[in-house]
């Protein structure tokens, strides 16, 4: 009984990350030059290390901090204390992976992407975490600035 | 291909990557990871994984981290040489795997190692179980493969036939069976048992855990 499900034609999926999957394996380089995962086996397995990290370093502490502070708004909780410890030293390390890299793996891939949802709730009220650390904040601007999250915030205003 | 697989023997993580090489056939040298200080070194940092974690995996020059990013490098560059379709081919299948290969991650995986971790790692580090944790992991799994009896219905596998995200759920599993009281969770549901029986016979899961 969750959500999103995807309905393509006659074909349905559910789970967010396989949805994506399965965009990208059908989609991909059809209608723009965007390779979110590339064809290369030693790059797509770069890029899956960063998937890793988002799936199992990132999105528990981050999800956290959108449910006690979005949801509950609870804000002054031990567990968002505990996150937020959590998010800086994961943003420590990219800060360093970051270093002379537009995106995670050099090139937009998959893996930048599947971070935007949460940054863009935490980063309202946390914006310090990625403003004090300059690769992990112009990589966040380059993000939230690519025409396909702007797009996407819109429609999801207009909802 | 000369394969080298760095990691903690008894760790999850590792035994997952040391599965699926497992299943596909492939020759490998374990290298134990015995101080968790080697891990934490400025050459491990900048050259093996930037969060100081293991199991890493250098296939000749190609080093790479995260068990699943590995599992998922081994399967695209050996199933098609191996007797095996872990991820198929077709697109609409593949994506139904990684459906399930997402379940894994999302519902079946957290509440599993918080129990794993207070009946496993607590105790080989002598410190004290916390039984409420292990009760609330135990009331999520038990919603959980609830949802999962009905998915098996009428069917051995996920998917209907073996894949990838059959194979992730067999670790936990087996760290359940082998160190706690719990395996009633899978034995009382006729169509998990089924499958986490098929699971566990598999000749890859033995080699794996002999």
């Amino acid at each position: 009984g969750k959500i999103p499900v995807l309905h393509d034609g006659d074909y349905k999926i559910a789970e967010s990350r396989a949805i994506c999957r399965y965009l990208v394996s059908k989609y991909q380089g059809k209608y723009n030059n965007t390779i979110l995962i590339p064809n290369d086996i030693h790059e797509a397995g770069l890029v899956e290390e960063f998937i890793s990290y988002e799936a199992f370093y990132y999105e528990p502490p981050a999800s956290k901090i959108v449910y006690y502070e979005l949801v509950l708004r609870t804000p002054e909780s031990e567990i968002i204390k505990q996150a937020l410890k959590d998010i800086n030293k994961i943003l420590d390390v990219f800060d360093k992976l970051l270093e002379g890299k537009e995106y995670l793996n050099g090139e937009f891939s998959l893996a930048d992407l599947f971070y935007c949802p949460c940054t863009h709730f935490i980063y309202s009220t946390h914006a310090d975490l990625w403003d004090k650390r300059p690769n992990v904040k112009k990589w966040w601007d380059r993000l939230r600035n690519r025409d396909a999250w702007k797009m996407s915030l819109e429609k999801k205003n207009k909802l | 291909m000369a394969i080298k697989l760095i990691g903690f023997p008894q760790s999850p993580n590792t035994l997952r990557v040391v599965l699926t090489l497992n299943e596909l056939g492939l020759p490998f040298e374990l290298e134990p990871v015995t101080d968790i200080k080697t891990i934490k070194t400025e050459d491990f940092l900048a050259n093996k994984h930037p969060f100081g974690k293991v199991p890493v995996l250098c296939d000749d020059d190609f080093v790479i981290h995260e068990s699943r990013a590995i599992c998922r490098y081994l399967i695209s560059k050996y199933q098609k040489d191996a007797n095996i379709v872990l991820i198929p081919d077709d697109l609409n299948k593949a994506s139904i795997v990684e459906q399930y290969i997402s379940y894994e991650i999302s519902y079946y995986d957290p509440p599993l190692s918080k129990i794993l971790y207070q009946e496993v790692f607590n105790k080989r580090n002598g410190r004290p179980v916390d039984e409420a944790v292990v009760k609330q992991g135990l009331e999520e799994i038990e919603k959980v493969l609830d949802i999962y009896e009905k998915v098996l219905e009428g069917k051995d596998y996920l998917s209907g036939e073996y894949s990838f995200a059959d194979h992730l759920h067999t670790v936990r599993a087996q760290g359940i069976y082998a160190a706690t009281a719990y395996s009633d969770i899978f034995e009382k549901r006729p169509n998990v048992k089924r499958w986490i029986t098929n699971l566990r016979n598999r000749d890859a899961c033995k080699k794996t855990y002999a």
